[in-house]
């Protein structure tokens, strides 16, 4: 049943759409990377380890780490007013608690790790690629980590359960579901829903996202391997 | 926020939680005694107290006609702002809502929005130019854990007994007739409840000092019927998969109470 089902865009319910994945992007940032998926385009640099000099905020007993999570005003259809708002922050919130489980933060105490995502355009679908941009951009920036995050929305769309939603989709669709996790381990690090789902339909969607997170996390090992492995024969090692 | 626990208190909880008990005897999916009283603010359109144990919120909803977002010109405006008021915690401090109280507000904007608890488009006066705006502020007034569920409670108690004054256009100019009030239009009821992971055991309506050592926490927005409609995991560890549905299951168990409160509340 599920496989007859084509979405608008003219996708099978677990198809992703096209991504682009590359690190190093930036020449002063201490890592960064740049995502592509359908039209959206996510640019994430990170700074640090480095001393965190305000008192306040720093932690005797390992790294705090702080991401930025900003839209550029001409990202989507009607200007957004520059500058940080409610959903902003609250996503910038979420993506570091999605992102510190994997980094080895007690390595560094009283440092800061700073993230920046920036969201150049806006397609539905921008707190996920801002999650696997940071982890690819923290891998550049050779901070050790326990695995590579990788994230992906799943959602429910004419009662069929499909993943990586688009823009439209996004808007009319009966849920959105966002989940991030920590492949190795299968650990959920970023969880968010809104909109309508049975418990047996959170399973499904649960289940479908973490083949997305699978396949996201090989496409995040690729990227890293094209830049820092070698080649042999068209396949890639370290 | 600095929350500072000594490391004597830390260890009392999880040595408590390792042999199945609480600081306050209570069992894993025991909720703290909840009690609401609605219509507490009279000058507000709708109101209600909130406490669960040791947390109070204050909830108030205040009616203005406005005119609607261009993207929705048919339908009426619902703005949900909890804040973090200083005299609930020393922890908390003066100045504009900081990301817990934004995530508050979000997660239990969602919860309504998305049940939808109230009929938004039944709130438009003219379409395109006149719709009725509500504004549901949520005060948090004493801090002992789990503001989420009680802000939540609050917003969804002071919603259903709102009563707005009727608005209508006569020849071209607005008239608002304050002495013949009429209740929202209520489409589905939604509770939110949250899990909290600590010392790798799930336990529901943490106190303060529980909620301080959590790993991870999960806030699920049920419906009526036991659909769901919002999820949010918030807290700097990892839930697994299995973790994941042990939440949804004892949240789930907890809604129904809920419910059964929202259940005497008439508007």
């Amino acid at each position: 049943m599920k496989e007859q089902f084509t979405r608008n865009d003219g996708r099978t319910f677990n198809s992703l759409r096209n991504m682009k994945m590359e690190v190093g992007v930036l020449n002063n940032a201490d890592g960064s990377a740049y995502v592509e998926c359908g039209n959206n385009k996510v640019l994430v640099g990170v700074y640090g380890p480095r001393e965190l000099y305000s008192k306040k905020h720093s932690k005797p007993d390992g790294a705090v780490l702080r991401c930025k999570y900003n839209m550029a005003p001409f990202s989507v259809k009607e200007r957004k007013r520059p500058g940080p708002d409610r959903r902003s922050t609250e996503i910038s919130k979420l993506i570091s608690e999605a992102i510190s489980p994997s980094i080895f933060l007690e390595k560094y105490p009283r440092s800061s790790i700073d993230i920046s995502i920036e969201v150049l355009e806006a397609e539905g679908g921008t707190r996920c690629l801002g999650i696997v941009g940071a982890s690819l951009a923290l891998a550049d920036a050779e901070i050790p980590m326990r695995d590579l995050t990788s994230a992906c929305a799943v959602g429910k769309v004419d009662d069929h359960i499909v993943v990586d939603l688009s823009e439209e989709e996004d808007q009319t669709g009966q849920a959105d579901m966002p989940v991030a996790i920590m492949p190795r381990t299968g650990d959920i690090t970023f969880l968010q829903m809104d909109g309508n789902l049975s418990v047996p339909e959170f399973e499904d969607a649960l289940k479908l996202a973490f083949d997305a997170c699978f396949f996201i996390n090989q496409l995040q090992q690729e990227t890293l391997l094209k830049k820092y492995g070698g080649e042999k024969n068209g396949e890639y090692y370290l | 926020m600095v929350n500072i626990i000594s490391e004597v208190s830390k260890e009392k909880v999880f040595d408590l939680l390792n042999h199945e008990k609480r600081v306050d005897n209570r069992s894993f999916s025991e909720y703290r005694e909840i009690s609401i009283k609605t219509n507490y603010i009279n000058k507000a359109e709708g109101s209600a107290l909130v406490s669960i144990g040791g947390t109070t919120v204050l909830a108030g909803v205040k009616a203005q006609v406005g005119s609607p977002f261009p993207n929705s010109p048919d339908s009426g405006i619902i703005i949900i702002n909890a804040e973090l008021l200083a005299i609930a915690s020393r922890n908390f401090e003066y100045g504009p809502p900081n990301k817990f109280a934004i995530e508050i507000s979000r997660v239990v904007d969602r919860t309504i929005r998305e049940s939808p608890l109230i009929d938004l488009d039944k709130l438009c006066i003219v379409e395109g130019s006149k719709v009725w705006k509500l504004h549901v502020d949520i005060d948090i007034l004493d801090f002992d854990g789990n503001i989420m569920d009680a802000t939540c409670l609050a917003a969804v108690s002071a919603l259903l007994t709102t009563k707005i004054p009727t608005a209508k256009f006569v020849n071209d100019e607005l008239s608002i007739d304050e002495d013949h009030l009429s209740s929202l239009p209520i489409l589905n009821k939604s509770v939110l409840c949250t899990v909290v992971k600590v010392n790798d055991q799930l336990i529901v309506d943490p106190v303060h000092i529980e909620e301080t050592l959590m790993e991870s926490s999960l806030s699920i927005g049920f419906r009526e019927d036991g659909t769901l409609c919002a999820l949010q995991k918030c807290g700097l560890d990892v839930l697994t998969a299995k973790e994941v549905m042990q939440c949804m299951s004892m949240a789930f168990n907890h809604s129904r109470e809920l419910f059964s409160l929202l259940e005497n509340i008439k508007p």
